[in-house]
């Protein structure tokens, strides 16, 4: 048995060893040799995470043996815990268990005996495994801690490399600095060298701007101040100028005394060039946007009144609203230009939107300019997000209130001229048509797509001679009116009368651009003229009739009572006489029959109507006129219904047809057809708009009709006058020779 | 050479009687730097005969070997007073080891010593090529063994072997424990109790 300062040396010894034997295979090996030569152990097994250390063997991994509760160990194939006398103890510490270390002995009363030894050992290896644990954990991390420090240390110099600033320590007791490599290359000084004193540095400091820098140090030792300014500085070879921007800051000791100046020097060459290059542009930028004419500004939301800041608020805008930026900034541009709480809000809400990224186009607001006035303006806003993710409203404002009053008024007058009952057409200068109105298309049965860019010569109807045109456009192309009337072809064909006014167009400048061609269709109205003048003509015929027709009717019956009596007064051989007697009889009856007409005309005849069969009055009347009718004359009566009713006075229908049928017969002096045909016709719109008279509606039609000479223009023109005829000649075959 | 000469090895604030043969198993390079300069440094200072096999490749390493272990010792080995050289070339000059002849070389190391002048002869080595196949190598523990014996007729004031733990394995290490009287742990030379006397080692593990 071990004595106990045997057992000591030996403890500490083993332990001592252990310490500095690296790995847990020599560690076995060795406490395998020490344990089987001095303690009769046969053999000792390392289980530590998931391996098993054992001497002479590999270390085997393995899965759970039965001891460390994890399977199988064994160059043999068979598990450890088959075998005899396994004993297992932890190599436990206070923080966790490492794994076991096994002992295999061959005399299990003598474990006993040392097993405090070997415990004892077990401790000791279990802090070992911790110790070299935490060990390489802190290795480890100070390895990465080196290398993030290297790293850093990299970045750092690359970083100042990339920026060109170098960094600075200047001791005030010792007047000795430390500078980064990037501070020798900004300043053009060999880095091998030591860091120039400050006040060797002034020499190469622009003389402008040597006293700033000083007295920014100086100020900086003495009074604590930190320092911030751009300085022109030369490198020694006095060739190279630089913009540097140097910040220093005092470093204070525990008694509060300057003891070291720290800061940095950035090479801002470049940057200063594109500040200037950049300030020049703006200067340009600014000029242009205080120029435009229309309102421009630029707007970021914050978050106390105004609520909406103006940062760009151009002259136009003053202009057009009356507020300058700071006046809008002061009174928040919501109650100055909106001051209607109801407009207001839904102003200050489109301005959201508007900054949440909804553009407005061309977007009409009513606003009040500073000196009361409503205006409309049209606003077109974009939204810029700058560095600091802060969006800016841009928005381009337009005054449109004049041209939204022409607008309207050119609305109206366009309303105006499409609804007006004229005729209207504009024409450019080479009488091409640019606008006709509805009026026109109506009239002319033309659309505006057929009429567009036609000359106006398509309406011409050859009624006006080539003067007539040739004298409009003399005038107009000289500048002046013509007036007149012109007859238009439509495009079914038929022909209106138009009174006309044409006259040119021009410009701002008195240039002519266009003709305008007023005209109005005066068809009907020349037409009812004509029918008016017929009719007064009638009506004062009819007058003049009225009032002698009844005297003279007396007189007539006179003379013809007077013709009678000399008649039957007469011998029988004075035939010659009694021709004469007869012919006085026959004109007084024509006479009688002349004044019936007239009393007809003047409807001052009593007329019996009456319900009267057309076709009978018809066929009746063949009897009458037969006995007048000439032999080399064939008639043709055509009879459409047997009956056709209509209210009338037969007597007068017959003498009508009397009338015409005469009429019929001297128009054939050669002979010819004579015909009458009776039927029932349907006045419609198409028949009153065909013949321009008419009420519609279910009417008997007769017609007379012959194949004579006919009638020229100028007799159809007149046909309808009361007591026009053409038959003074054969008047005259009554006339006595 | 004085009887009775306690020898101070500079990392220990005491003195030793000369005879002393320990082992020094180390696991960094710095523990085994700090006894080796002291070791090395505190003989010179204390006039005695250094010799060193330092573990290095080359003898051309040998320089740079000192200026790691911080020591100026040019003149040392100018005067003859700092033996260094390889630990191969020491222990095996014709590229085998030979225990006896080892031996020998110690006992003439002695004698040369103590005609020099010197107040003691003090060794240290680093054995590393035993690791390796190098002819004889299996008599390294004898050797170990028999330089205790050795030490009795000629007490060299210190002889040093350092092992690097982490180049030999433990039945190694263990062995080393077994033919050095004492061990240096840490900053403490202390009795080691695996060891086991040169005859009753020899016996045991050199019988024929």
């Amino acid at each position: 048995m071990l004595q106990p300062s045997d057992m000591i040396d030996k403890f500490l010894v083993i332990t001592q060893t252990l310490e500095v034997i690296p790995t847990l295979k020599a560690i076995s090996e060795f406490l395998n040799r020490a344990f089987n030569e001095t303690l009769g152990v046969k053999s000792v097994y390392i289980c530590h995470e998931g391996k098993l250390y054992a001497s002479g063997n590999e270390d085997i991994p393995h899965d759970a043996c039965s001891l460390c509760k994890i399977t199988s160990y064994n160059g043999s194939g068979c598990k450890i815990s088959d075998m005899y006398g396994f004993k297992v103890i932890n190599l436990r510490t206070l923080r966790r268990n490492y794994g076991y270390m096994i002992i295999n002995t061959l005399n299990p009363p003598e474990y006993a005996k040392y097993e405090p030894f070997l415990r004892n050992t077990s401790n000791v290896l279990a802090r070992i495994i911790e110790n070299r644990q935490i060990t390489e954990e802190l290795n480890n991390a100070v390895e990465k801690l080196h290398f993030a420090n290297l790293s850093l240390e990299v970045d750092v110099i690359e970083a100042q490399k990339k920026a060109h600033l170098g960094t600075f320590t200047y001791d005030t007791a010792t007047r000795q600095s430390n500078w980064s490599l990037e501070m020798y290359k900004i300043w053009g000084i060999d880095p091998k060298l030591e860091p120039p004193v400050y006040t060797e540095l002034t020499k190469y400091t622009h003389p402008d701007d040597y006293r700033r820098f000083n007295d920014a140090i100086r100020a900086s030792v003495e009074q604590y101040n930190p320092y911030d300014l751009d300085i022109r500085i030369f490198h020694p070879d006095k060739k190279t100028e630089k913009t540097i921007n140097v910040i220093g800051e005092p470093i204070l000791d525990n008694a509060g005394k300057v003891v070291r100046i720290r800061g940095s020097h950035q090479d801002i060459t470049e940057r200063k060039k594109m500040e200037q290059e950049l300030i020049a542009k703006n200067d340009f930028n600014n000029l242009i946007m205080e120029n435009i004419a229309e309102g421009l500004s630029v707007s970021h939301a914050v978050e106390k009144h105004p609520y909406v800041l103006f940062t760009v608020w151009n002259n136009r805008m003053t202009g057009i609203t009356g507020y300058t930026v700071e006046e809008i900034n002061s009174l928040g541009w919501h109650n100055a230009l909106v001051p209607d709480i109801q407009q207001q809000r839904c102003a200050r809400e489109r301005m959201e939107e508007s900054r949440a990224g909804d553009k407005l186009i061309n977007e009409m607001w009513e606003i009040k300019s500073k000196d009361g006035q409503k205006k409309l303006v049209s606003i077109s806003t974009s939204t810029i997000r700058d560095s600091e993710s802060v969006v800016h409203v841009l928005a381009i404002v337009q005054d449109i209130t004049d041209r939204k009053k022409i607008e309207n008024d050119l609305i109206r007058a366009s309303y105006v001229i499409e609804q007006s009952p004229i005729m209207v057409v504009i024409t450019n200068t080479n009488a091409e048509i640019e606008y006709v109105n509805r009026k026109f298309t109506d009239s002319t049965g033309y659309t505006l797509n057929e009429l567009s860019g036609e000359r106006h010569v398509i309406f011409k109807s050859g009624k006006v001679t080539h003067n007539g045109y040739d004298t409009m456009w003399e005038k107009l192309t000289s500048g002046r009116q013509w007036q007149g009337e012109l007859n238009i072809i439509r495009k079914d064909g038929k022909e209106i009368l138009a009174s006309v006014k044409a006259l040119p167009l021009r410009d701002a400048d008195g240039n002519v651009t266009h003709y305008l061609r007023l005209s109005e269709d005066i068809t009907d109205l020349r037409r009812l003229e004509t029918e008016l003048r017929q009719s007064q003509k009638m009506e004062a015929i009819g007058q003049l009739a009225g009032g002698v027709a009844h005297d003279f009717n007396n007189i007539l019956a006179t003379i013809k009572n007077y013709a009678y009596l000399l008649k039957t007064s007469l011998q029988k051989e004075d035939e010659q006489l009694a021709g004469f007697i007869d012919s006085i009889s026959s004109s007084v009856d024509k006479a009688a029959y002349l004044t019936r007409s007239l009393l007809g005309f003047s409807r001052k005849l009593i007329t019996n109507l009456r319900p009267v069969n057309i076709a009978s009055v018809v066929s009746d009347i063949r009897s009458i006129f037969e006995s007048f009718i000439r032999e080399d004359i064939n008639v043709q009566i055509l009879i459409g219904k047997p009956e056709i009713m209509v209210y009338a006075d037969s007597v007068q229908i017959e003498m009508v047809l009397i009338n015409l049928i005469k009429n019929a017969t001297d128009a054939m002096p050669e002979g010819g057809l004579l015909a009458i045909n009776t039927d029932i016709i349907t006045i419609d719109n198409h028949f009153i708009e065909s013949h321009n008279y008419g009420t519609i509606g279910d009417y008997a039609r007769i017609c007379v009709s012959d194949n004579g000479e006919g009638m020229d223009e100028a007799t159809k023109e007149r046909i309808f006058e009361p007591f026009f005829t053409t038959n003074e000649v054969s008047w005259k075959k009554w006339t006595p020779k | 050479m004085k009887k009775n000469y306690k020898a101070d090895y500079g990392f220990l604030p005491e003195k030793y009687p000369s005879g002393t043969h320990m082992c020094h198993i180390y696991g960094s390079r710095e523990e085994c730097r700090l006894v080796m300069s002291k070791f090395v440094e505190s003989g010179l200072l204390a006039q005695e005969k250094v010799i060193y096999l330092a573990e290095v490749a080359t003898e051309a390493e040998i320089d740079g070997y000192l200026e790691d272990l911080g020591l100026d010792v040019s003149e040392h080995r100018k005067s003859g007073q700092l033996f260094i050289s390889t630990a191969i070339k020491g222990y095996c000059p014709d590229g085998r080891f030979d225990a006896e002849r080892m031996i020998k070389a110690w006992r003439s190391f002695y004698k040369k010593a103590d005609e020099d002048g010197y107040t003691a002869l003090r060794g240290a080595g680093e054995p590393l090529w035993i690791g390796e196949k190098v002819p004889g190598v299996e008599n390294w523990f004898r050797y170990e063994s028999l330089l205790n014996n050795l030490l009795v007729d000629y007490p060299l004031s210190g002889v040093i072997c350092q092992y690097n733990a982490s180049k030999y394995d433990g039945a190694t290490l263990f062995e080393v424990l077994k033919v050095h009287p004492l061990m240096i742990v840490k900053d403490q030379i202390v009795y080691n109790p695996y060891y086991v006397p040169t005859d009753e080692y020899l016996a045991k593990h050199f019988s024929e």
